[in-house]
């Protein structure tokens, strides 16, 4: 099925190991599973299937390669659904999904080699002693952090003739491999890391056999549905009406239509999912899905289609019973790529006509919803070009207190760079605390080139708890009142910070009331309310140049309060400095909020009021609208501007009334 | 709860511990975050505040990613009042969904005694630092 959409041939087939290692079956099994080779399996069987070791799928996908090659060379991958693929529907995908999270957080598996069970007591109990010799290097094996509370965790086993291969964090690893040598049952157990254990063949063809013959069948009947769903011209998969298919219901799953989608959609992508072997492949072959009529009250059951279908760019749900924007939102934050969504025909219509605003807001790159125009394209291109980061990024959130952080800001880093003494004794006291910290590790842009200057300056006065456990360091590294801070300034190179009133675009600070804070007089024993500020910026050092640029970034933290008599007006009680490599600030993300959606009543009403003011004929009047999105100031705007270029049969007829013209 | 029992301010030991369990369960599952923060607690996210624990967290939870990673690369602190307060700086280095790349962020909290021996976020204020 599906066979003449194949994706051109620079998917598995093309043979590089590194390439077939990104199909998208196989990817979801980077982790500790042992079923990595599976698109290899496919592939060797289609082409190259005279690969030794692997010929135990020879029989079954020969002859079905054969039907396929009908096809043409470059097709027969997609046709090609062997039993491998039915293993992966059946494994199903929550696990395989499960498994790439923890991969992706945990630091990776290892695999060790242990030998010694089969010359060990246990070796005669039931399972061979494997349960006991897991239990016993769990029990053994001390976690290589001693404060650390996780216990050594082994994830999986196989046996690999006499030995055992097990799979490890790269943490517990080193904790086992300490039992090298270690007497378990009589034996002295040898253990030593390995590479990630293959499967016997034998092992695959157990593992074959539990596809059951009747699963087997009911897979290729909803690969032919499937098939016969699929629009090649149109790259369309059409789920439309699924309860009055024939062939569904021929299956029994819409039995009396007592069943509902939940039991069959999942089924169905799991199918989806086998036929493809990556994502590009995907991406490919179906652009467009329609589950129209299929009286979804909300898109839970059919909730897999964004986990098959990622980057799916037109979705249909028109005449479903989707009655509000809740009822979608399962998909929110999915379908990054949607461009167009239909909710024609849905109560959502009536029941909650606002929702446009958050489904644009949903999803980022959607242009047309129900056919109204709500992104342009370049809308769409300036977001992706200025979303990179998923986080968007805003200004600045200066809640200040008559302007006393702004003005210490402005004083502060010009008195920094020219005078740090009188700055000390300007905004700090015997209470102030300062400490600076480097970060040695932030990660930089690609494009950023900008050479980091030697941190030997700063880094012995470096701060970071991480790395600094020895308390007197610690002590010694944290500057209390006006003499010591002054004294640390004094060592530090000379600096220059971008002027914070014309180049403001430079720095991003935020600041906030805060309460609580020590009052010098004693006077209010619930404190004083002060300010704790946040920055972010950049400066500059000669001394540490590198060709010609010295440029660093810094984060700094302020808590400023109220002085003490005699002292500074108002003191920063606290002073944390972090400096990085530099790189550019983060620029705000440009936020477009979508212009309002139009029902058809408003349309009605705002077509009428654009003709009465225009003189337009309903066709212009329309076509203006359309390319306004229906707002009718912009439309009169946008009719002001052309109307000298407007032919004169865009006009009515002097004395035509609207009345007239409707039908 | 008992987020940092007994923690004194030079105790960089629950510091880390601190920072360790909130990122681990800002990672994890960052809706359960709710019992670090009080009624009178603030976040400033990007710059869009948010006051009280209910509120903290249906921002959080409200965050346009799914995957989340913190890798924490510095952590420096001071106490930050009299009555036992401790500010925290902390930068690191988070990566999101699919996103390879990861970006620089900066964190300072403000933690405050809550009276019972245990500590709780009263400022959070978060902000990528490039982009």
């Amino acid at each position: 099925m599906m066979k003449r959409n194949a994706a051109p041939p620079t998917g598995p087939r093309n043979g590089s190991s590194t390439i077939r290692s990104k199909g998208g079956i196989q990817k979801r099994r980077n982790g500790p599973v042992r079923v990595d080779k599976d698109g290899d399996l496919d592939m060797e069987a289609t082409n190259e299937k005279s690969k030794a070791g692997k010929g135990r799928l020879d029989a079954p996908s020969s002859s079905r390669g054969a039907k396929a090659g009908r096809g043409g060379n470059a097709q027969p991958r997609n046709s090609l659904v062997t039993q491998k693929a039915q293993q992966a529907i059946l494994r199903g995908l929550s696990t395989d999904q499960a498994s790439i999270r923890e991969s992706r957080i945990s630091k990776g598996n290892v695999y060790l080699k242990v030998d010694g069970l089969k010359s060990s007591k246990a070796a005669s109990n039931p399972d061979g002693g494997i349960a006991n010799l897991l239990s016993f290097l769990e029990r053994k094996a001390k976690p290589v952090n001693p404060k650390s509370s996780k216990k050594v965790k082994i994830k999986k086993s196989s046996k690999d003739g006499d030995s055992v291969i097990i799979t490890t964090s790269e943490e517990d690893s080193e904790a086992i491999l300490k039992l090298n040598g270690f007497n378990f049952a009589g034996s002295d157990l040898a253990i030593q890391i390995t590479t990630a254990p293959k499967l016997s063949s034998h092992g695959k063809k157990g593992e074959k056999k539990e596809v059951s013959d009747e699963t087997k069948e009911l897979q290729d009947k909803l690969k032919g549905i499937l098939s016969s769903r699929y629009d090649t011209s149109l790259k369309l998969l059409n789920l439309s009406n699924l309860g009055a298919d024939p062939g569904l219901i021929a299956i029994g799953i819409f039995n009396e239509t007592t069943e509902d989608v939940s039991k069959l959609f999942p089924a169905l992508m799991k199918v989806c999912d086998s036929i493809f072997t990556t994502k590009a492949q995907k991406r490919e072959a179906i652009v467009s899905v329609s589950l129209a009529d299929n009286s979804l009250a909300n898109v839970s059951p059919v909730t897999t289609l964004a986990q098959t279908f990622p980057d799916l760019k037109n979705l249909d749900l028109s005449r479903n019973m989707l009655s509000d924007r809740r009822a979608l939102e399962a998909w929110r934050w999915k379908f990054r790529k949607l461009e167009n969504l239909v909710l024609t025909g849905n109560p959502i219509e009536t029941s909650d006509p606002e929702y446009g605003p958050d489904l644009v807001r949903w999803f980022p790159q959607l242009q047309t919803l129900s056919g109204i125009q709500v992104r342009s394209p370049e809308e769409v291109a300036e977001i992706i070009e200025k979303a990179k980061s998923p986080i968007p990024i805003r200004g600045a959130d200066f809640r200040d207190i008559s302007q006393v952080a702004e003005n210490f800001l402005r004083q502060f880093f010009t008195l920094y760079d020219t005078n740090r003494p009188q700055l000390a004794a300007a905004f700090y006291d015997n209470d102030s605390q300062h400490s600076i910290s480097v970060n040695t590790a932030a990660p930089r842009g690609a494009n950023n080139s900008v050479p980091t200057p030697p941190w030997a300056d700063y880094i012995k006065h470096s701060r970071n708890l991480t790395k600094i456990t020895h308390a007197p360091a610690k002590m010694a590294r944290r500057h209390k009142g006006v003499e010591a801070i002054q004294k640390l300034w004094s060592t530090l190179p000379a600096t220059r910070h971008p002027d914070i009133l014309t180049q403001s675009e430079k720095y991003l600070a935020d600041c906030h009331t805060l309460p609580g804070l020590p009052d010098p007089t004693g006077q209010s024993p619930y404190g004083v309310d002060g300010l704790i500020v946040t920055i972010h910026g950049e400066f500059e050092e000669d001394a540490n140049s590198i060709s010609g640029t010295s440029l660093r970034s810094f984060s700094r933290t302020f808590t400023l309060a109220p002085g003490a008599p005699g002292g500074p007006q108002i003191r920063v009680l606290n002073d944390v400095l972090l400096i990085r490599a530099w790189a550019p600030l983060a620029t705000p993300t440009h936020v477009t909020t979508p212009p309002p959606l139009v029902n058809d009543q408003q349309k009605a009403s705002i077509f009428a009021k654009l003709v009465e003011m225009t003189g337009m004929t309903p066709q212009y009047a329309e076509l203006c609208l359309n390319d306004t999105a229906w707002n009718l100031e912009q439309a009169f705007v946008a009719f002001n501007n052309n109307k000298d270029k407007l032919p004169a049969n865009a006009f009515l007829a002097p004395g035509t009334t609207l009345q007239g013209l409707m039908p | 709860m008992n987020l940092l029992p007994g923690l004194e301010a030079e105790q960089t030991t629950s510091l880390e511990q601190f920072t360790k369990f909130y990122y681990e369960q800002f990672d994890a599952d960052r809706k359960q975050l709710a019992p670090l923060y009080r009624d009178n607690s603030m976040l400033t996210f990007e710059s869009a505040s948010v006051a009280g624990a209910a509120g903290i967290v249906g921002k959080l939870s409200e965050l346009p990613f799914e995957k989340v990673k913190h890798a924490v690369s510095t952590l420096d602190a001071q106490p930050s009042s009299e009555s036992g307060g401790i500010l925290i700086l902390v930068t690191g280095a988070l990566l999101v969904d699919e996103e390879q790349r990861p970006m620089n962020y900066s964190q300072t909290f403000q933690l405050l005694p809550d009276g019972a021996g245990s500590y709780y976020i009263f400022n959070d204020i978060f902000k990528l630092v490039f982009g």
